[in-house]
């Protein structure tokens, strides 16, 4: 019913080039995510697809036909942006059916109320229906936003940062919201964040981009584990991946880590065989992590100096000092460490990462 | 200065007649101590932090510094700096210059301010660059700048209103960690204002929660997290938030006590229970947990396991937040990540008794129960 495809999209602002050569499809019924810092491209490719926006050069499809000459009217997207005000002389009632009364798409009236009530009754907001927006918190709003967008029942749903101007805990829960709409909903859903969280959460798939150009598509688990360079890696993750630069090198005939004096036994994997020699860096996520006192028997282990250890509501962030470079650790809450105590980290060889400096291209990832 | 004592103050807008931006606070904080004030925007923490600079008429009760009344001092005259205030880098003047610049105004002499200088720069990390200009600098460089700016003058306390608010995710960690170990460097009286609980759990040596102009609690991150005062305060730290279920204690002839949710039971009050413990329990009451205490399984294990369905299930790359529908509630359970549910699927609950909060249902008071203590809650 609704499958997207860009082909070799390319989109100028003027001298900028704001998405290059930019090919991607979207499958029916899928919940996509592009994920990306600010100014990665992520509203435009939205734009793209809602028509709001006419591409520089290229194709898109929607369910197999050309859409880019169409008018945004005629390609059956809703978008939801990030800022969205509701009429405030309005109920919510009336706000929600707004869009089903816009000339040339009226509903007979008893259709308009069954779309509202079933829309309300999923959001949780049903008991409000006669409220003005005045009279509803913050959450409530955006429930009622989130509905009105909702209700017309489009083919795609285009979602841009709708929960970004939240606070944290009101964002967490409308996720979670959104995720268990999503399940009584068969529309395709493009939607674009900065928050990993979000794009782990909620997305069938998630597409990391990065100044215009997408640098992985792939399930949560897959960007997550086994992501495709060290951009990917970084993005997802808080606080995010340790990175320590050095070089492989043979030692008897196997490959090492090594930087200065230390060496890290490396797994042989055929991918490290061209390998050596070569500018690397070792990737070590916060979680996979020990800390302790006494040398730890185990050559996957780093001598560090305690930077500041920060206690949080379930667990406690260490930050220490690896060399030159600043490495965060989670460590169990419980655990108290003094400002420049020496420590070793140590790690499982299978949480180990490697990305080649230059191109940032994974060579080891979780498992390898 | 030692301590900065506030005594039932008081601050209304509106000429005195306003609403309450803070109500009654009474609170000492110690000399070298990091004090947080944590709340939700308008919960009146900036106007706290405005009236101890002097930046704010107080409009009733008392502040001090040590046995000294300041209600009247102006703020110059304080010896404190308002960190972050003037965020802003003079463009024009090199790093080294825009640090030396509360010093210069204040004719300090050349040798001293190059010490101070040297010592500020150092002492947030920025020595190699204070021959450049801000525009030539990161964003956590500037913040690097514009904290050094802030500690070059050695006042007796510092106070920081939400100096992150503005820094993308990962800039703020950084940061974080650097202000808490400045902070340990320096041993100088810190008050900061922040409405981001991670914040204040990992920088405070005590947190004092407000909400509504009223202080809810003060005490060290573990017994606000450990040891709430009340539901606001349990609820408010702590991310996804702590579950909270409407119950009722049973007691039954035998004298065995439990807990009851929906008229099933919840908990075994297991050993038992004083005379006091009975009058309290049998108000109306709130029980509450934390994401991560809670237990489930495929099966039941206990008699006091309840029934529950899975709602919706996010793998968040080093966890997991499990939404669960119990009765006609929903509850958040902390998991790993990578966990397979199905929709609807059912699950036995198990509420470890050791890791419940009791709240009077009326005032939302905690409930402390002698014969429940000694439990650790976290």
């Amino acid at each position: 019913m609704a499958g997207i495809v860009l082909e070799h999209v390319r989109k100028c602002y003027g001298d900028h080039e704001a998405i290059r050569d930019l090919s991607l499809e979207i499958r029916e019924r899928e919940f996509f995510v592009i994920l990306g810092e600010s100014g990665a491209g992520k509203t435009t490719t939205l734009k793209i697809i809602a028509g709001v926006e006419p591409i520089t050069s290229g194709t898109i499809l929607l369910n197999g036909q050309p859409i880019q000459n169409l008018t945004p009217e005629e390609r059956d997207c809703a978008m939801v942006f990030e800022t969205y005000a509701l009429y405030p002389h309005l109920s919510v009632y009336e706000n929600i059916a707004f869009p089903l009364r816009v000339p040339g798409r009226r509903m007979p009236k008893d259709q308009i109320d069954q779309a509202v009530l079933r829309i309300a009754r999923i959001l949780g907001i049903d008991p409000f229906l006669d409220r003005r927006p005045a009279a509803l918190s913050g959450g409530q709003r955006q429930r009622v936003a989130l509905g009105r967008a909702l209700v017309r029942q489009p083919a795609v749903f285009l979602m841009d940062e709708p929960l970004s101007h939240l606070d944290a805990r009101l964002r967490n829960e409308m996720r979670t919201e959104i995720k268990t709409m999503r399940e009584s909903f068969g529309s395709t859903i493009v939607y674009v964040t900065h928050d990993y969280s979000e794009a782990l959460a909620l997305g069938d798939r998630i597409a990391i981009m990065h100044r215009g150009h997408i640098e992985q598509v792939g399930t949560p688990s897959q960007v997550f584990r086994r992501p495709a360079n060290r951009l990917v890696a970084e993005s997802l993750g808080d606080p995010p991946m340790n990175f320590l630069a050095g070089t492989i090198t043979l030692d008897q005939n196997r490959s090492v880590f090594t930087k200065g004096n230390w060496q890290i036994p490396l797994p042989s994997h055929p991918r490290l065989r061209g390998c050596v020699g070569k500018e690397v860096c070792l990737g070590l996520r916060p979680q996979h992590i020990r800390l302790e006192r006494a040398r730890p028997d185990t050559p996957f282990s780093l001598p560090a100096n305690l930077f500041v250890q920060e206690l949080l509501v379930d667990h406690a962030v260490a930050s220490v000092a690896v060399g030159d470079r600043q490495f965060m650790a989670l460590c169990e809450a419980d655990q108290a460490y003094s400002i420049d105590e020496p420590l070793y980290l140590s790690w499982a060889p299978e949480h180990m990462y490697l990305f080649l400096k230059d191109s940032g291209e994974t060579v080891l990832a979780e498992g390898d | 200065m030692a301590e900065i004592i506030l005594d039932h103050v008081s601050k209304r807008y509106g000429r005195g007649y306003g609403p309450f931006a803070v109500k009654d606070l009474s609170l000492r904080i110690r000399d070298k101590e990091f004090m947080v004030f944590l709340g939700p925007s308008g919960c009146g923490k900036t106007s706290i932090l405005r009236m101890i600079a002097g930046l704010e008429e107080i409009t009733e009760g008392k502040l001090s510094f040590d046995d000294k009344p300041v209600n009247d001092l102006p703020p110059q005259a304080r010896d404190i700096a308002m960190a972050f205030e003037n965020y802003a880098l003079y463009p024009t003047l090199a790093v080294r210059d825009n640090i030396a610049f509360p010093l210069k105004i204040r004719h300090w002499p050349q040798p001293r301010i190059d010490e101070r200088v040297a010592w500020a720069a150092k002492a947030v990390q920025i020595t190699d660059i204070l021959h450049r200009r801000p525009f030539e600098l990161s964003g956590g460089q500037q913040q690097r700048v514009s904290l050094a700016r802030a500690i070059v003058r050695e006042p007796q306390a510092f106070l920081f209103d939400e100096p992150l608010s503005h820094l993308d995710m990962k800039q703020r960690q950084g940061m974080r960690a650097e202000i808490k170990r400045l902070y340990s460097q320096l041993k100088k009286t810190m008050i900061y204002v922040t409405h981001d609980q991670n914040e204040a759990m990992a920088l405070a040596d005590r947190i004092a929660v407000m909400h509504r102009a009223e202080l809810q609690q003060v005490g060290t991150p573990e017994e606000i997290v450990n040891d709430p005062a009340n539901a606001f305060v349990a609820g408010f730290v702590g991310e996804p938030a702590m579950n909270f279920l409407d119950v009722e204690v049973r007691i039954e002839d035998g004298g065995t006590a439990w807990i009851a949710y929906a008229g099933c039971p919840l908990a075994d009050l297991q050993g038992t229970l004083d005379s006091v413990c009975r009058q309290v329990l049998l108000t109306p009451l709130q029980v509450g947990i934390r994401p991560h205490r809670i237990e489930f399984s495929e099966t039941r294990i206990r008699a006091t396991d309840l029934a529950a369905e899975v709602g919706t299930y996010e793998s968040l790359g080093e966890r997991g937040v499990l939404t669960v529908r119990l009765q006609s509630q929903d509850l958040k359970i902390l998991t790993p990540p990578d966990q397979t549910f199905r929709k609807a699927q059912p699950l036995w609950i198990h509420f470890p008794l050791e890791h419940l909060h009791f709240f009077s249902k009326e005032t939302g008071k905690r409930l402390r129960l002698n014969s429940l203590n000694g439990r650790r809650t976290l």
